[in-house]
């Protein structure tokens, strides 16, 4: 339960950061999704039930807050999560550049994820900026990373020191 | 006690002579209208002591006085700090209703030229991912808004209703992808439909190839997707070109609603089962 709100209230406050400081820095397509940072680190943190939970709630909300089609945030939320948690039992991710390449592989298919499903939906049809915006969402979220996951770090381990979190 | 006692014959002058200065000073203020002239004499060679005690003790005192003065000083200094603090915040405050008063007097004006029941809401968020243009709306299905109701502000449409709860609705935006609104180029009469683009415009497609569209082109409404009503303003031509096939013409549009910037919509109600071809903006001051 402690894990859960953690997860969630930081996923939450990316939500908030998102929709205010990085609108104003960053061009709204092109601006880094920290929520899926967020999901990158809860799996890579092995937190299963909490985390399980908690990507699916803030899948939702994000669904809810864009326009995107009911479910689609917590599916590829879901499977980003659990992709984390594949790699962090198999692989050693403690190294930067691992993280890195984690979030750069999450971020790219679940962006081109989005749009797939918008097109296979009809909503859209195939325009060559997609695969810009693709592109550098990605490598703009993958970078973010540098800062987030310290970031994250340092509230988990306060949060754990305070509330005596697992 | 005998310590305090005089010990030798020079101590004890000593005290006599104080003592008998005492006593004469003090016989010497008994005398009246007479000459006082040891007293004075006694004044005149402490004065320039007295002076300089009066001096220190002017300035001790002044500078403990300047103290107490800063310490209220100080706490006056906070007690206006704060008021201005809260001035300035008033002044904010009553700038922004200013502000809020003159966009919803536009709104006013428009709702006024409209012939639908509408409905002004406020915009409370934003699409979070940015691969959406979307924005959400304190007015739901209690207030009567459903879902491809159109959304317009003064400046221009906004785009149409999406998803919608009791007490807010979700609007998809004229540069999403996935709205489609049937337009008019003004000037010409062309028609067109205009789509959404990612990158912030819309493109108004299938038009005429004998178009004589150009740059600077009002478009407005059609009325003919039974969605938006006849007439509404939706932007300006910023550039023509063939499509990819060559069959059409089409052209970038610049949205005239400053869709990142509004804080007010206004919902036109009533679109349900379509608008009549008669009403609209058209022709109208």
């Amino acid at each position: 339960m402690k894990d859960f709100v953690f997860c969630v209230v930081v996923g939450w406050l990316s939500f908030v950061i998102e929709s205010t400081i990085l609108g104003k820095i960053f061009s709204m397509e092109f601006k880094p999704d920290l929520t899926l940072l967020i999901v990158v680190w809860i799996g890579l943190k092995r937190t299963y039930v909490a985390g399980l939970l908690a990507v699916f709630s803030l899948g939702v909300v994000e669904d809810l807050l864009s326009g995107a089609p009911l479910g689609l945030f917590p599916v590829i939320y879901l499977a980003v999560f659990m992709f984390s948690v594949y790699v962090s039992v198999n692989f050693d991710v403690d190294q930067l550049g691992a993280v890195l390449s984690v979030a750069l592989l999450a971020c790219s298919v679940s962006f081109s994820l989005i749009f797939l499903a918008r097109w296979l939906s009809g909503q859209i049809s195939f325009e060559p900026q997609i695969i810009k915006i693709v592109i550098l969402k990605t490598i703009l979220s993958s970078l973010s990373l540098i800062i987030v996951k310290p970031a994250l770090d340092g509230a988990w381990k306060a949060y754990s020191r305070l509330i005596g979190a697992t | 006690m005998f310590q305090a006692m005089p010990r030798s014959i020079k101590e004890l002058t000593i005290v006599a002579i104080l003592v008998s200065m005492g006593l004469i000073l003090l016989f010497s203020s008994f005398e009246k209208g007479g000459k006082v002239t040891f007293v004075s004499f006694i004044y005149s060679a402490f004065k320039p002591v007295d002076q300089t005690i009066t001096f220190f003790q002017r300035k001790v005192s002044n500078i403990f006085d300047s103290y107490i003065r800063l310490v209220g000083v100080n706490r006056e200094n906070q007690i206006l700090t704060e008021e201005i603090r809260r001035l300035r915040t008033q002044i904010v405050s009553l700038r922004e209703k200013e502000l809020e008063n003159k966009r919803l007097k536009k709104i006013l004006d428009l709702k006024d030229k409209l012939d639908f029941p509408t409905i002004v809401a406020q915009i409370i968020g934003q699409d979070v991912s940015g691969l959406f243009r979307t924005v959400l709306i304190n007015k739901g299905s209690d207030e009567g808004v459903m879902p491809d109701m159109p959304v317009t502000t003064p400046g221009g449409i906004v785009g149409k209703i999406g998803r919608c709860s009791n007490a807010m609705a979700q609007v998809a935006m004229i540069t999403d992808p996935n709205v489609a609104v049937d337009c008019r180029v003004e000037r010409t009469r062309d028609r067109g439909l205009l789509i959404g683009s990612y990158s912030y415009s819309c493109v108004l497609q299938y038009l005429s190839k004998e178009a004589k569209i150009e740059q600077g082109d009002l478009i407005v409404t059609s009325g003919l997707d039974g969605l938006f009503p006849r007439g509404l303003v939706v932007g300006t031509i910023e550039s023509v070109r063939s499509s990819e096939h060559g069959l059409f013409l089409e052209a970038t549009v610049a949205p005239s609603a400053r869709l990142s910037e509004i804080e007010e919509v206004m919902v036109i109600l009533g679109s349900q089962g379509g608008f009549s071809m008669e009403p609209g903006l058209e022709g109208k001051p």
